[in-house]
């Protein structure tokens, strides 16, 4: 019923890969081929069991200087029990800080506040001061007796 | 007593290149055949059989040999390969460059090119099928395996084999007719 089907799928079997492709792959399981490797699945294995290795000597490494040639007080401070209570006083001290700074402040406003909307403040206008300059006798005479007092006194 | 090919295996599982080449040369023109049927493209079919083989080398610890021949294991890599193909391409075969692609290496060009037509025909309709009927069909029919082999490579039983094959040919034969119709 089907031969005919079957003759044609069987003629299917002339199709075959091209020399150079089946010579290309075959060369992929060559000993010496960098590109493929043998089945050893031990071989990853061994890479973590390098990788371990390595990042322990490199931690020791790393940690022994450290704790070598560091200087003590650097060592100290990083007392746990040193930070703890540092930090435990830090926003103290930084509150006290705020207030003191706050007081200045709010005198410091008042002040200028306060000279900013005095009224008698005349003594320093300028054209004022320049009047009563004016207004001095520098050409009025002195007392010299005054004077020859205060210089006997002194000696 | 063991088989040739158990013993091929056995050596090759052992990092035995020479042995897994041996291997590599029985079965790479039927595995080729087999992936190029399926994906009609000469480039995709030498990049999965390739794949297919690097694959075999570098799981090949985990294989047990059961009495199969090594190549039932091959299809099921091979098979696995093409389904991950279709997800990727989704084309279609591409009937203009079937022709050439089927010539291969043979030096008898004109004779070829007479049976390359046919070969079209088939493969076209060949490709229309379901997936598994194609792939009983080629291993069946291209490949001369035994349902039992079929059944192994295709992880079903050989009833449901023998089942999937009628109704390829039944399908197949429906499909040939319409064309010729046409």
């Amino acid at each position: 019923m089907h031969e005919h089907i079957i003759e044609q799928l069987k003629s299917l079997q002339s199709i075959k890969p091209d020399n150079g492709f089946v010579l290309r792959t075959r060369n992929l399981f060559i000993p010496t081929s960098a590109s493929i490797t043998a089945p050893s699945r031990t071989f990853s294995i061994f890479n973590w069991q390098y990788a371990s290795a390595f990042a322990l000597v490199l931690m020791c490494i790393v940690a022994i200087p450290f704790f070598v040639f560091t200087p003590e007080e650097t060592l100290a401070s990083l007392d746990t029990e040193v930070l703890s209570s540092e930090i435990h006083s830090l926003p103290i001290t930084v509150q006290l800080q705020e207030l003191k700074y706050n007081e200045t402040a709010q005198d410091t406003i008042t002040n200028a506040v306060s000279e900013a909307s005095n009224t008698d403040t005349n003594h320093l206008d300028r054209s004022l001061i320049i009047k009563e300059g004016e207004e001095i006798n520098a050409n009025t005479e002195v007392d010299t007796n005054v004077d020859d007092l205060i210089n006997q006194v002194l000696q | 007593m063991r088989s040739e090919e158990e013993i091929l295996i056995n050596k090759a599982k052992n990092g035995d290149h020479v042995a897994f080449r041996t291997l590599y040369d029985r079965y790479v023109t039927q595995i080729y055949r087999f992936v190029f049927l399926k994906v009609g493209q000469k480039q995709d079919a030498e990049d999965i059989t390739q794949h297919v083989f690097v694959s075999a080398w570098e799981n090949l610890k985990s294989y047990e040999y059961r009495g199969f021949p090594f190549s039932s294991w091959l299809y099921r890599i091979a098979s696995n390969a093409i389904i991950d193909h279709f997800r990727v391409h989704r084309h279609t075969v591409d009937i203009e460059a079937i022709s050439e692609e089927y010539l291969g290496d043979e030096e008898d060009q004109e004779s070829t090119i007479d049976a390359a037509i046919g070969i079209e025909t088939i493969k076209v309709k060949l490709a229309e099928l379901e997936p598994d009927q194609q792939n009983v069909l080629i291993m069946k029919f291209v490949e001369d395996k035994s349902n039992k082999e079929i059944a192994e490579a295709l992880q079903k039983t050989e009833g449901a084999i023998r089942v999937i094959q009628h109704r390829a040919l039944k399908q197949l034969k429906t499909l040939i007719d319409a064309r010729t119709h046409n």
